[in-house]
């Protein structure tokens, strides 16, 4: 039965689900913004970025990715190019929540611009051929492959904090990001139709969002 | 062995002891600041760039006293040094 109105209603309620993550996005973005612009602390500057990157996405694949057609002359080539922004935005994000994890043992002194300098360029880098090989190949194949890998690795280091001390909160966060991500994959190379693998997929990302917000506005409110 | 303070740490006891003066004066922050001559010309640069701290003239004699932006960095500190502990960044 819910199962079957969500069928029916699922373009409403993608673009619902995008609205709710980009406002939670925004939401982070300006929280740790305050925060960066008081303490200049690279870090909040990395992770405010992966928020900034995860808006665009969400905002380019489900808000603006569903507005007809504005030029038909190029039939699918408009909504191939909104997913390749989505790609690149994507990945990129996380790249930068990676990034945000390890900057202090890859940076050493002075400070580097947050978006122009030599490691973040690779990983823009990274991020492009990431996204161009998937609209070559009209696959996600090279994004899922990138984020399960990249989620993996922090998940592992997140651990690792742990267990050296440090709150179990983030690594829950990440865990289910990395879940979200296996199970959107699945959902893509074996299901292909929406599925109920597909719906928990969305789900659990909505609740790694929900996380991140929880924590933000726990830690930030006066 | 004694922890090696942070950078954010550094600053807030330097921004702390401009507080707790009003105005101070270069050496007897240098002797509250327990860093080195060299470090804590480095540190007053950053602080004065980013306008935590400003440097006024009283009777021909400099001092620094806080600004508002180092005001709100000291009563901040805390959410944000809990916000990096928690993300792990």
């Amino acid at each position: 039965m819910v199962y079957e109105w969500i069928l029916a209603n699922k373009e409403l309620l993608k673009i619902a689900y995008a609205l709710i993550i980009c406002f939670i996005c925004a939401i982070i973005v300006l929280r740790t913004d305050r925060l960066f612009k008081l303490s200049d602390y690279q870090g909040l500057r990395y992770l405010r970025n992966t928020f900034v990157f995860y808006f665009l996405a969400f905002f380019f694949r489900f808000i603006i990715g569903k507005i007809e057609n504005p030029i038909p002359a190029y039939g699918q080539l408009y909504f191939q190019f909104i997913n390749f922004l989505f790609e690149f935005f994507v990945v990129m994000a996380g790249f930068f929540l990676f990034y945000s994890l390890i900057w202090k043992s890859v940076e050493k002194g002075k400070n580097y611009h947050s978006v122009f300098n030599l490691k973040i360029g690779l990983l823009l880098l990274i991020s492009l051929a990431v996204a161009i090989l998937d609209f070559k190949f009209s696959t996600y194949l090279f994004m899922y492959i990138s984020q399960i890998i990249i989620f993996l690795i922090m998940g592992i280091i997140s651990f690792k904090n742990y267990l050296d001390g440090k709150n179990v909160f983030y690594f829950f966060m990440i865990v289910m990001g990395f879940i979200s991500w296996v199970l959107n994959a699945y959902a893509f190379f074996f299901l292909r139709e929406t599925s109920a693998v597909q719906i928990s997929a969305y789900v659990i990302n909505m609740i790694f969002f929900l996380f991140f917000l929880y924590g933000t506005i726990r830690i930030t409110r006066k | 062995m004694v922890k090696k303070r942070e950078r954010l740490e550094i600053i807030k006891d330097i921004l702390s002891s401009v507080k707790s003066k009003g105005e101070i004066k270069p050496t007897r922050l240098l002797y509250a600041s327990n860093l080195s001559p060299q470090m804590f010309k480095k540190y007053i640069g950053v602080l004065l760039e980013r306008k935590l701290i400003e440097e006024i003239e009283i009777k021909k004699r400099k001092y620094f006293s806080l600004t508002d932006k180092g005001l709100r960095f000291l009563g901040e500190y805390k959410i944000i040094v809990n916000f990096i502990e928690t993300f792990g960044i």
